[in-house]
């Protein structure tokens, strides 16, 4: 018995997760699908008998949902052709921007989290700069490359980047310095030290800052291409806006939910098959 | 076991931490010479520097005064004919890899081909007897068997020299018994010498062909005890042995020098 798990927090997630990969674990993932579908009746229910302006009920959003969306032939995944336009315009900025800032990011904060020399020099800038809201950044933006994709992309990798560079530091600092000096006693340099030991170690770490980085990322492609008024989802929801298209507004914004839980699902199975050793509980 | 030059030769070593006013000494001077095919175990009172003359001997830290030398050669950087065992396997080994990639770590990366870095890796499991836990992870394996896997790791690269930090510091009383008849098994198998780090006086004697005693903070030698009990050992008849007991209550005296004359 190794790792026996006192932590309040990790036995409850422990519990939590037992619970989920128990038997017949598919039928209690679906637990929360009863509180969806009585929220969309009531909602349903309750905006047909007093219809308000701002919130149609959830089958006329499901109609334009139909209609502006999923209008297209299968081998689009029934998406219409401008729905898929627009989705893979904003989701490509948002995950170049993201891969660009997560290398970046990464590098750099390893190089700053070994170095506590250096990370000292770079502690104020790096403080001034994360302190930035990422879209008072857009304006600049637009001053600089204009309003096309490189604009959104730095956009989206001047957000990420600190998130995920203050996660690098704090999570390459902390690799034990016993683990360092297995590296050094093996002569690894300093990139197989990085590739072998570093990151690995740090990973549990740098997946935190990668996953916050993420759902920024979204937002950021989102804001930036309505700052822009054209381009994406944040293009569409600006035209919804001025014509004041209220269930097409909800369509759009239910198509940001499903396809950002999908990208966060994406993620989620990557770390966890990365990070298989490092879940708790799962000792002799 | 006994050979007639050193492999390991420590000159005048000293290590202050810091500069001026706020510097601290951690070690005043150790000499000592360790023969091929011997081992030398080094104890003292906890904070006797022992950690950081470990650090020097592995080319880990650079010592402020003196000189290690390790086959006439002096250290400068990490020398390749060492392997080193930490006392807390739980931080030394990679968590995120099997039990025989952590064996395979310190061997790839250097021009090997693939089949004979596996094959040494299976070797060294062998040797501690760990075959049939390769494909496991660390996590999985008791504290005993972890810190096995670390010295398969230490001795997957046939080094010269092992260096042992309090390696068996944090396992229960029957497992250091058994990781002890492990360690003098694997020195008769792989002939090679070792530096064993202890605080334990039993092991220090049973372990080792001399025994260095370090004073407290700064550290000097207090004294180097041969130990003269051939081999093999073994937990009973070994530790029942005159010479034994002998060189045991030396060292006890010397480490706790007042004990004795306590009620």
């Amino acid at each position: 018995m190794v790792g026996a798990v006192t932590d309040p927090m990790t036995t409850q997630a422990v519990r939590w997760r037992k619970w989920m990969s128990g038997p017949r674990a598919w039928l209690r993932s679906l637990a929360g699908v009863p509180v969806v579908v009585v929220g969309l009746l009531i909602w349903q229910w309750q905006t047909t008998r007093h219809p308000v302006f701002f919130l149609p009920p959830p089958l006329v959003i499901a109609r334009r949902l139909k209609t502006d969306w999923l209008s297209g032939p299968a081998h689009s995944l029934f998406l219409s052709h401008e729905g898929l336009t627009a989705i893979v315009q904003t989701f490509q900025t948002a995950l170049i921007g993201w891969a660009i800032a997560a290398a970046l990011g990464i590098i750099v904060g390893s190089v700053l989290g070994v170095r506590p020399s250096l990370a000292a020099f770079a502690a104020p800038p790096l403080l001034l700069l994360r302190s930035v809201p990422p879209i008072a950044v857009i304006p600049i933006a637009i001053v600089i490359l204009g309003l096309g994709d490189s604009m959104r992309t730095a956009v989206v990798v001047a957000g990420c980047l600190w998130p995920i560079l203050l996660n690098a530091v704090a999570a390459v600092s902390g690799v034990d310095q016993v683990l360092r000096d297995v590296a050094a006693l093996n002569h690894l340099n300093p990139i197989q030290t990085f590739v072998r030991v570093l990151v690995p170690a740090a990973s549990p770490k740098l997946f935190a800052g990668l996953r916050v980085a993420l759902a920024l990322a979204i937002v950021l492609s989102v804001g930036a291409g309505m700052f822009a008024g054209s381009g994406g989802l944040g293009g569409r929801l600006l035209t919804f806006q001025n014509n004041f298209d209220v269930p097409g507004l909800w369509a759009t914004i239910t198509v940001l939910a499903v396809l950002g839980a999908i990208v966060n699902w994406l993620l989620l199975l990557v770390e966890r098959s990365a990070l298989r050793w490092n879940i708790q509980g799962e000792t002799l | 076991m006994t050979s007639s030059n050193p492999i390991l030769a420590v000159k005048g070593l000293s290590h202050t931490y810091g500069h001026g006013a706020t510097a601290h000494r951690a070690i005043a001077q150790v000499d000592f010479e360790l023969m091929t095919g011997q081992a030398i175990s080094v104890v003292g009172p906890s904070g006797a520097g022992k950690t950081t003359l470990l650090r020097c001997l592995a080319g880990l830290q650079t010592p402020t005064g003196g000189s290690v030398e390790i086959e006439g050669v002096p250290v400068t950087r990490v020398p390749s004919s060492i392997g080193v065992v930490f006392q807390d396997y739980s931080r030394s080994l990679m968590p995120w890899l099997s039990v025989k990639r952590n064996v395979e770590f310190p061997l790839r990366g250097h021009g090997l081909d693939k089949r004979e870095v596996q094959q040494r890796a299976m070797d060294a499991l062998a040797l501690v007897g760990l075959t049939a836990a390769a494909d496991r992870h660390p996590r999985q394996l008791s504290g005993g068997m972890q810190q096995r896997v670390a010295i398969a790791r230490a001795v997957a690269v046939q080094p010269r020299i092992l260096i042992m930090d309090e390696p068996f510091a944090s396992v229960d009383a029957q497992t250091r018994a058994e990781l002890e008849d492990l360690t003098l098994s694997v020195r008769r198998r792989t002939d090679t010498s070792v530096v064993l780090v202890t605080h334990d006086i039993d092991e220090s004697v049973y372990l080792a062909d001399s025994v260095l005693v370090l004073s407290g903070n700064p550290s000097r030698v207090v004294d180097q005890l041969p130990v003269e009990l051939g081999y093999p050992r073994d937990q009973l008849t070994t530790k029942r042995q005159e010479n034994y007991l002998d060189v045991r209550s030396k060292v006890y005296e010397m480490i706790h020098p007042h004990r004795m004359t306590q009620p």
